[in-house]
């Protein structure tokens, strides 16, 4: 019996260290104990490794009654901007690459937490596919759910050990390094990931009802719910037509129409033809005139429609 | 309680720790209370079922002996025994698939209501029904004696590595009940062991490769050719990973407690006919379905010859497919694999000729045919219905010529490629993982085939030796789909 013991000890030895490695790190601010490591840096880390893990950590640290759901389009806009022009405070859940399954759960999550008072979804046509469905929130919630999910998620490791070498080092953390010009991207986005996500484009009956859900459940609960379609450049806006899906288009269009008021960007206009306003086809970079649109009074570069 | 959870492994830990200080002739009463208490916590209504079908089994048998050792008719008695037996299975799985099978063909009839008695099978009972079945027929046969305790005669029916999933337990095994050995540092530790591989199976091959699978047969239409062609691949090495892991960590669960159970597979992927995957696949049941379905067809049939093993043999196969469940998509899955048997049986000569003159690459063809033949009937066996797997299909035929078509005309651009597993649910690094999930698997496999792991293992170096068991509890640690609530897939049975 001794050498058993003897032999689990060892075998059980790494994993016990590397467990107190992570309470003493907590990458996600998971336990909200100790403070080795600065919030900051965590966010650099943390933030950029598992979006859904880290917002919905930092949600549940402090909800706000006004959140925004979105993809990589909405995750940069300005919160204090935002926060300026209304008064109120906001939190944005949208996550890099973020799909409406994501948005979806992201919701429930934020209602399950805060009385909310409005909600703000930035749907993409491209997302709003039934092939799109990879949902992090799943992960996520299911850590959460259960705290020993946290000590071994690869996410939780990878930033433990990310931070601690940071810390060893002193070195700021690079996690996302462009590998190609932005021409070279551009190009890339157009012959790539445009095929990639148009290419299997299947009309989502299942979001609809999803998103259904939502809208009568904040019907009934009195919150504010509006639709923004984020500016797409006009090359990729073209891509919709040269793989025949004007007709799903439409269709997405007059769906959120009819939910909720909706401010439509993704339209040939006066940003969305202007290159310099991008990073590349997908993202644009004009932050501050989409918030003056979309909480502001600023009009002219979307279409606003009521249902 | 799932078998690949946190609190199977302690449950298992607390229940051998008791079971080693308790003295070897009350072991038993260790081995059925940690049984009943983990049945109980399955599936607590169902509690009451395994404990009256273990009481009836175990009067029937000591009184079919009784009498027959007085010279007294007896067969009635077997015969009352295994109708009883079988009447809970029959009722609650089957009674709502016949009704349904009526309901269509009666005109006016009506098949709602019906369905949802699916959801009442109690856990393991399709399992523990043939092993209590199994048990008679060799009372009957006087192969054994039947165990006069009624205390270790309900531990071996209900011993909580297999009452959910098997392994079948065979009439034997009771015979071990009598003393379970106490600590043995070899025999824990190759079960710990061969149980953490199961996991490892489990939740590290076969729930990562569910994702993409439950996906696909989810809404088939909505993928391409080659997106759902691959998800049939992927179920394929999923309901291995998944059954295997399964029956490893009940095996080796045993094993801790002091059981050795037999094995329920020998490298079935490695087959070159679907006869030979029989006797890979699932050894404990195809074994009990050769003992006491096939060689008593065989007998009954022996009159008209070949035509009465034909017979004979798609029975069995047709009783193995609703074995699995009443659905027509087992009984065709069983039929299927029944004709396919047929076939093999017919061009027996044919294909050993054939080897004799080209062996490399007639044994290659016939591996990589069988594997295919398999992957084709597995999809109806996964699919919920026959509309689903007709579906599949047709998306896999139809799919690849439209894929085919778009790569034409997007330039086969890595955009365009990618495009054609969108939606599975694989990140490149998952779909790294899911590949180098399956090539483990079936690297594992190949090395067993000769030399098994465990004694290749204790030949290596200490180093290496240690390294596999770190790697081993890391990867299940870190690389376990643990975000999905997932069961193993011979649990619906």
């Amino acid at each position: 019996m001794r050498r058993f013991t003897r032999s689990a000890l060892l075998l059980a030895l790494p994993f016990l260290l590397y467990f107190g490695l992570v309470v003493i790190t907590d990458p996600f601010e998971h336990f909200g104990i100790g403070n080795a490591i600065s919030h900051a840096q965590k966010e650099r880390v943390s933030g950029r490794l598992h979006y859904a893990l880290w917002k919905s950590h930092q949600y549940a640290k402090s909800p706000t009654r006004r959140v925004i759901f979105g993809d990589s389009r909405l995750d940069k806009l300005p919160i204090d901007e935002i926060e300026a022009l209304t008064g109120e405070r906001y939190f944005n859940f949208s996550l890099g690459g973020g799909t409406v399954a994501e948005m979806v759960s992201a919701f429930w999550f934020s209602d399950a937490r805060a009385q909310l008072e409005e909600v703000t979804f930035g749907i993409s046509f491209f997302n709003f596919s039934a092939n799109e469905n990879m949902n992090r929130f799943i992960e996520a919630e299911a850590v959460f759910d259960d705290r020993l999910l946290y000590f071994v998620n690869r996410s939780v490791a990878r930033a433990a050990g990310q931070l601690v070498w940071a810390e060893i080092t002193s070195a700021r953390p690079q996690l996302e390094h462009p590998t190609m010009g932005r021409d070279e991207f551009w190009d890339y986005q157009l012959r790539v990931g445009a095929p990639r996500i148009y290419g299997r484009y299947v009309y989502p009956e299942a979001y609809e009802g999803d998103l259904q859900r939502i809208l009568e459940h904040c019907r009934m609960r009195g919150v504010r719910v509006q639709f923004v379609i984020p500016p797409s450049h006009v090359d990729l806006q073209q891509k919709v037509a040269e793989f025949g899906l004007l007709a799903e288009q439409e269709r997405f269009r007059a769906f959120l129409r009819r939910a909720a008021p909706t401010i439509d960007f993704d339209n040939p206009s006066e940003l969305t033809t202007d290159r310099a306003r991008f990073g590349d086809p997908f993202h644009p970079m004009a932050y501050k005139e989409i918030v003056d649109e979309v909480w502001g009074n600023a009009r002219g570069l979307a279409v606003h429609s009521d249902p | 309680m799932q078998l690949a959870s946190l609190s199977y492994l302690l449950f298992l830990a607390g229940v051998s720790a008791v079971s080693f200080v308790t003295p070897a002739r009350a072991r038993w009463a260790v081995l059925l209370v940690a049984s009943y208490c983990f049945y109980a916590l399955l599936a607590p209504k169902y509690t009451l079922l395994l404990a009256a079908l273990t009481l009836i089994s175990w009067f029937a048998a000591r009184t079919l002996a009784a009498r027959r050792k007085n010279g007294r008719a007896h067969s009635w008695i077997f015969w009352l025994a295994v109708v009883t037996i079988l009447a809970p299975l029959l009722a609650l799985k089957y009674a709502p698939f016949a009704a349904q099978a009526v309901a269509r063909v009666v005109p006016g009839a009506s098949v709602e209501d019906v369905g949802h008695f699916r959801f009442l099978l109690p856990v393991g009972l399709s399992f523990f029904t043939i092993q209590i079945v199994g048990y008679l027929v060799d009372v009957h046969q006087e192969s054994i004696e039947p165990e006069k305790h009624i205390g270790r005669y309900a531990a071996f029916v209900a011993l909580f590595p297999y009452v959910t999933a098997g392994p079948i337990g065979r009439s034997e095994l009771v015979e071990q009940l009598r003393h379970p050995p106490g600590f043995n540092y070899e025999r824990v530790t190759s079960g710990i062991k061969l149980a953490a591989w199961g996991m490892f199976k489990k939740v590290v091959i076969a729930d990562r490769l569910g994702v993409a699978v439950d996906n696909v047969f989810a809404a088939p239409d909505n993928y391409s050719g080659v997106a759902v062609a691959f998800a049939a691949w992927l179920y394929l090495f999923q309901v291995y990973a998944d059954f295997s892991g399964y029956s490893d960590i009940a095996i080796g669960s045993a094993r801790v407690l002091g059981i050795e159970l037999t094995p329920n597979f020998a490298q079935p992927y490695l087959s070159r006919s679907v006869g030979e995957y029989w006797r890979r696949w699932h050894l404990s049941f195809s074994t009990w379905l050769n003992e006491y379905v096939y060689f008593p067809l065989s007998a009954m049939f022996r009159r008209w010859s070949r035509a009465g093993a034909i017979a004979a043999l798609l029975l069995t196969f047709f009783i193995s497919g609703l074995w699995h469940g009443a659905a027509w998509t087992f009984v065709v899955f069983g039929m299927v694999h029944g004709v396919a048997l047929v076939g093999e049986m017919l061009t027996n000569k044919w294909r050993a000729n054939a080897e004799r003159r080209s062996p490399r690459l007639i044994r290659a063809l016939t591996w990589v045919g069988t594997l295919t033949f398999l992957c084709g009937v597995d999809v109806i066996f996964r699919a919920p219905n026959l509309g689903v797997a007709w579906a599949v299909y047709r998306r896999i035929a139809l799919g690849l010529i439209e894929d085919a078509q778009f790569l034409t005309a997007q330039g086969a651009s890595p955009g365009a490629i990618k495009s054609l597993l969108v939606g599975v649910g694989f990140s490149a690094e998952e779909l790294v993982l899911a590949l180098a999930g399956i090539a483990l698997l079936i690297g594992v496999d190949v090395l067993q085939e000769r030399v098994p792991m465990s004694q290749r293992i204790r030949a290596w170096p200490g180093w290496a030796r240690w390294g596999t068991y770190y790697a081993i509890a890391a990867g299940i640690l870190f690389f376990g789909s643990f975000n999905r609530n997932t069961s193993f897939v011979y649990y619906q049975f």
